[in-house]
């Protein structure tokens, strides 16, 4: 029966050297020849150590007390090599940088087949091989510093690849990625396992992305394996889930309000199409006339500010290497307004918040930048921080102090605050993020998360005017970017002017009043998320996608006049309200 | 250390060998540690210029990437050259020509400085030294512009252990992401006030630690998840198999040759001509 | 009466012994004084330097009376001095150099003289390439004076390549006096060219080989050779790249 299976894991316990907590506990997973296994759980639930030991690389490379038996195709991982055992199962991490090591495509795939010391012909169909899988034939001659991060990711997969795994292990591997590029990896992923019958095992935040590709899903919560099974099965679990910090499709959260308030006795959807089907079903045969949609949230797009208090004109910029990144942006925004700039990788989206920082200059001389009246061209760095406050989309860049309070400090005395006002804004930004019992630990020992609101905090405690955050959500999971954005939104309320960077679409629909899409160095859209997301055709051209629940409501309101929605909650609202006389029970 | 990164093309110095474009390196390398004259660099520079051009190398970048050395150097062969003022440093070049004072800046018995001035001597010595620089610059880039890090890790592996040459070749290829790395790290720590142009010293000193603690800790960190993934991909257990075979074509011998002779007839004329000497 | 006539006698002939005494010595005094006038000498010291300002050093200093008698005949020092003493008179000063009056001068010495003989010496710098390019090391050079056919000046040895901003050349400076000259250089092979040196001048020779100089010449032909070879067969497209033996299988 054991021979049926490529990975078996019995009792596995795992604790970090020096660490007195196990990060793993007694987990015992089977998975078959051909599966597609994702494992989910929120940041340090210990997915991440689990890909290693699955991948030999506990306990071969990084150290600590490994008990149970882990047997990946026959071969137990102690007794055997972490380049043995790779040549059974390949882990990809989140960072594919680190996998590149060559100056051209194919010679970085080569690289694994020719340290096995293959011959030549062999070496050649490997890489010929990885490379078609990948798709990465037609950039075989290129230089992986000049690749896309999907391509990247994809490069980091065929170089394992090459090695011919049964099992392909993915840490996080789209973490880093724009929507094109996560897209990319998942049909990649997909192919592979269907053409070649690769064993895949992925870990991740969201359900929603990797819905259509994977057929059984792990759950993790604290080290401790709390679900197993199909994704269907595992899906109806919600409040596990939620437990867990799983972020659940937004039409199956939707549904699953509906199961709650008894509406829907249904199993609950996992995909956009079921959730239509669903619905669609219900609306025909019970012949449900729409109310019209009076939104009490909408936010306006020009609130009652006359002056703008980022204002820009004419900006260009072009970088050394020749890549012109801005076309001539105009822009007002407001004070109080709560902005998101959309768009993929590579449409300007950084350097334009960039610039409104004053962290890179125009390269035109007739562009314009004023914030809060600063003019940012001509400003002083130390000027423009008190107006603008950038928190970078790695926060390990920022962090050098060993302690936490340090840390946030740091801008303050940079500025040279008087100390008892430093001490004052520092306690109350420690409150303001739930960071007071970290004050005194060192950062880089807390978990992502953590480490992204001392990041933030550093640049609220200089309390500018206007908070530019770039890619928030990047590596984090969804209970730590909500709370992010709702940090952000309380600021908003108190008359702070917020930017943000995102490729989240369903926290731009939920907080942002504002949305800018970007496309080549353009401003493609400008409005509310509601007029925004109601242009999927425009949208497509930046390789964007609304939310779930807004496809949904758009795709429903071609059988019905249901209008575009933004939200669940509000989806949710509106279905209950216009069903109320409808007989409510569906199945 | 890589300026510009590998571009694979198909240009006339891309398809040299790679032994060709070290002895050309090793050449000039020579040329100059000899050459302390600036005529003769010049004629040195416009080859160099050619071979680059064959390369399809992109000035521009070249220019955005390594500006700030030239600027260096300018500075810092400016800033000597004003001691460039006693003739018993001058061999050939007459020393009353030599030390012939354009713009007396301190007097001779000044305290600390002593006598500093801007000579004929050190205006030759001034140019020659920037030129020095300059090509020895543009001739890394068009190397590690031409040869990619796996023909690199070969050759040095001909010398060094396998291991230890692709460590090195390893140490090239990251160049560019750790300088990417470095500007994100000054531009976070810029925007939170950040600020190295303070004139004091001790404050200057101070004022590069929080760039130099992220840097050595994202170096450090890449390279343990690169080795971690060399290794994933059974780094160092064989001897590797070679993909190409680099053969020597005509072209590199009579490139070879080219270098060979330039360089003997050079290092001839200097030997026994007194070219190139001050 | 007679013993008086005794004692004046004897008077008389004292006074006169006395006085012819006394003239003698007044005589002989005023002889001697003028003596003394007419063997008189006064220091003479000759700077002789070239048309270039430089001193000539071993250049010979005749002085003679008017009526051609010798004085004076010596060589001046490294620093282009001769330093002599003579009678107060009038003489011609005459300077030479490699047997030809390059300076001549009439001169009343009254005290002492300190003069500058500029002389008509020229310089002539002897260039000498192969094909204006290389400096030849060493070569023998041979001056003869085209008139009277004979040779005032040879070298032969190693020859200085002096510091040059454009240039790159062997050169030997002699100092001639004026006249037609026939210079030939002598290496492997020999060239020879006349001038008429009326001034300072410069003569390049630039076909002379040596061996260094055809070395020299040779590898640069390679060279060239060699840069055109790799820019012929570099340049040829066979349509491959260095990676196609690898990638088209």
């Amino acid at each position: 029966m054991n021979e049926d299976y490529s990975i078996i894991l019995e009792d596995v316990t795992f604790t970090y050297e020096g660490s007195k907590k196990p990060t793993i506990k007694n987990v015992n997973l089977k998975i078959k020849r051909g599966e597609i296994v994702s494992i989910l759980g929120k940041t340090g639930a210990g997915k991440s150590t689990l890909i290693y030991i699955i991948g030999g690389i506990i306990p071969n490379y990084i150290h600590g007390d490994l008990s149970g038996d882990v047997i990946i195709e026959g071969l137990n991982t102690r007794e055997y090599s972490l380049y043995e055992i790779a040549q059974h199962v390949g882990v990809v991490m989140d960072d594919p940088e680190a996998h590149i090591v060559s100056s051209t495509v194919w010679e970085d795939v080569a690289f694994g087949p020719c340290n096995l010391g293959l011959p030549r012909d062999e070496v050649y169909e490997r890489m010929m091989f990885a490379l078609e899988a990948t798709r990465l034939t037609e950039l075989k001659e290129r230089n992986p510093y000049n690749l896309s991060g999907g391509e990247k990711q994809s490069l980091a997969i065929a170089g394992i690849l090459a090695m011919r795994p049964k099992i392909l292990a993915l840490d996080e591997p789209t973490s880093m990625l724009d929507p094109l590029g996560r897209r990319r990896v998942y049909e990649v992923l997909k192919d592979l396992n269907r053409k070649f019958g690769i064993t895949i095992i992925l870990s991740g935040h969201d359900i929603e992305v990797i819905v259509g590709l994977a057929d059984r899903i792990v759950v993790m919560n604290e080290g401790e394996l709390i679900l197993d099974g199909p994704l269907s099965k595992v899906l109806q679990e919600t409040e596990s889930l939620k437990k867990a910090g799983v972020r659940l499709p937004e039409v199956t959260r939707l549904m699953a309000l509906l199961k709650e308030k008894g509406v829907w006795k249904g199993s609950l959807p996992m995909t956009l199409e079921e959730a239509y089907n669903y619905l669609a079903k219900v609306f025909t045969r019970k012949k449900v006339l729409f109310k019209p949609y009076q939104p009490e949230k909408e936010k306006l797009v020009k609130p009652t500010a006359t002056e703008p208090i980022i204002k820009i004109r004419r900006l260009r910029h072009t970088y050394p290497n020749g890549v012109e990144a801005l076309k001539g942006i105009d822009l007002d925004i407001y004070p109080g307004e709560y902005v998101a700039f959309i768009g993929q990788n590579g449409s300007g989206k950084t350097t334009l918040a960039r610039h409104i920082a004053g962290l890179l200059k125009p390269t035109n001389k007739e562009a314009e930048i004023l914030v809060a009246s600063l003019d940012i061209r001509k400003a002083r760095m130390r000027e423009i921080v008190r107006k603008v406050g950038y928190v970078f989309q790695i926060p390990e860049h920022q962090i050098f102090h060993s302690i936490t309070r340090e840390e946030i400090e740091f801008g303050l005395k940079n500025l040279e605050f008087p100390k008892n006002e430093i001490d004052r804004k520092v306690n109350e930004i420690l409150k303001m993020l739930g960071l007071e019992e970290f004050k005194e630990e060192w950062p880089l020992s807390l978990d992502r998360g953590k480490r992204f609101r001392i990041a933030l905090g550093s640049i609220l405690a200089i309390d500018p005017e206007v908070i530019i955050v770039d890619e928030p959500t990047t590596g984090q999971d969804w209970r730590e970017s909500l709370y992010i954005c709702k940090i952000l939104k309380k600021l908003n309320q108190r008359g702070k002017t917020v930017v943000i960077i995102t490729h989240e679409m369903d926290l731009v629909a939920a907080f942002a009043t504002r949305v800018i899409v970007l496309c080549k160095g353009r401003i493609l859209l400008d409005g509310t998320p509601r007029e925004v997301f109601s242009k999927p055709e425009i949208l497509e051209k930046t390789w964007v996608q609304p939310p779930q629940i807004t496809r949904l409501s758009q795709k429903l309101s071609k059988l019905c006049a249901i209008p575009t929605m933004l939200t669940v909650d509000e989806m949710y609202d509106y279905l209950v309200e216009n069903l109320k006389e409808v007989e409510m029970t569906w199945f | 250390m890589v300026l510009i990164e590998y571009e694979a093309k198909d240009t006339i110095i891309h398809r040299l060998n790679p032994v060709s474009k070290i002895v050309w390196l090793g050449g000039l390398g020579l040329l100059l540690a000899m050459y302390l004259e600036p005529q003769p660099l010049i004629i040195v520079f416009a080859w160099e210029v050619f071979i680059g051009c064959l390369a399809g190398i992109s000035w521009r970048k070249l220019l955005s990437r390594a500006w700030w050395a030239f600027v260096a150097s300018i500075f810092g062969g400016i800033i000597v050259m004003f001691w460039v003022v006693n003739p018993e440093q001058f061999w050939r070049v007459p020393r009353d020509l030599a030390c012939k004072t354009l713009i007396q800046l301190t007097p001779p018995g000044t305290p600390i400085l002593g006598h500093t001035a801007i000579t004929y001597g050190g205006l030759i010595w001034f140019t020659a030294g920037v030129l020095r620089i300059t090509i020895a610059i543009i001739a890394a880039c068009i190397f590690t512009f031409s040869v990619p890090l796996s023909d690199l890790t070969s050759l040095w592996s001909m010398f060094l252990p396998y291991k230890l040459s692709f460590i090195l070749t390893s140490g090239l290829r990251f160049y560019p992401v750790m300088a990417e790395k470095t500007q994100d790290i000054i531009t976070a720590a810029k925007s939170r006030g950040w600020d190295i142009t303070s004139k004091n010293p001790v404050k200057r000193v101070k004022a590069i630690y929080p760039i130099i603690f992220p840097i050595v800790r994202e170096a450090a960190d890449l390279a343990n998840r690169m080795a971690l993934a060399a290794e994933m991909r059974a780094f160092g257990v064989k001897r590797p198999t070679r993909m190409t075979t680099l053969k020597f074509t005509p072209s590199d011998i009579f490139f070879i040759m080219f270098n060979v002779f330039i360089t003997g007839t050079l290092v001839y004329l200097w030997w026994f001509c007194g070219l190139g000497k001050l | 009466m007679g013993s008086s006539k005794k004692h004046k006698e004897k008077v008389r002939i004292a006074t006169v012994l006395i006085f012819i005494a006394i003239t003698s010595n007044l005589t002989s005094a005023a002889c001697s004084y003028l003596g003394r006038i007419q063997d008189a000498k006064e220091e003479l010291q000759l700077l002789c330097i070239d048309a270039k300002g430089e001193y000539l050093e071993g250049a010979n200093v005749t002085i003679r009376k008017r009526g051609g008698a010798l004085v004076y005949s010596g060589l001046t020092n490294s620093t282009g001095w001769i330093s002599t003493s003579v009678p107060v008179g009038s003489y011609i000063v005459q300077v030479y150099w490699m047997g030809v009056v390059v300076f001549s001068k009439e001169l009343f010495v009254t005290g002492p003289v300190t003069m500058i003989a500029q002389c008509d010496v020229y310089h002539l710098t002897v260039a000498i390439n192969l094909l204006y390019l290389i400096p030849v090391r060493h070569a023998n050079i041979i001056i003869v004076n085209t008139t009277s056919q004979k040779v005032v000046d040879r070298y032969s040895g190693e020859i200085e390549i002096p510091y040059r901003f454009f240039s790159l050349s062997a050169e030997k400076t002699f100092r001639l006096p004026a006249g037609n000259y026939t210079i030939t250089v002598k290496m492997l092979n020999s060239q020879s060219q006349s001038l008429n040196l009326n001034g300072n001048k410069r003569l390049t020779f630039a076909y002379v080989a040596s061996l260094g100089s055809i070395f020299t010449l040779m590898c640069i032909l390679a060279a060239v050779i060699s840069c055109i070879g790799f820019l012929v067969t570099g340049r040829r497209k066979t349509g491959k790249s260095r990676n196609a033996n690898i990638l088209a299988i």
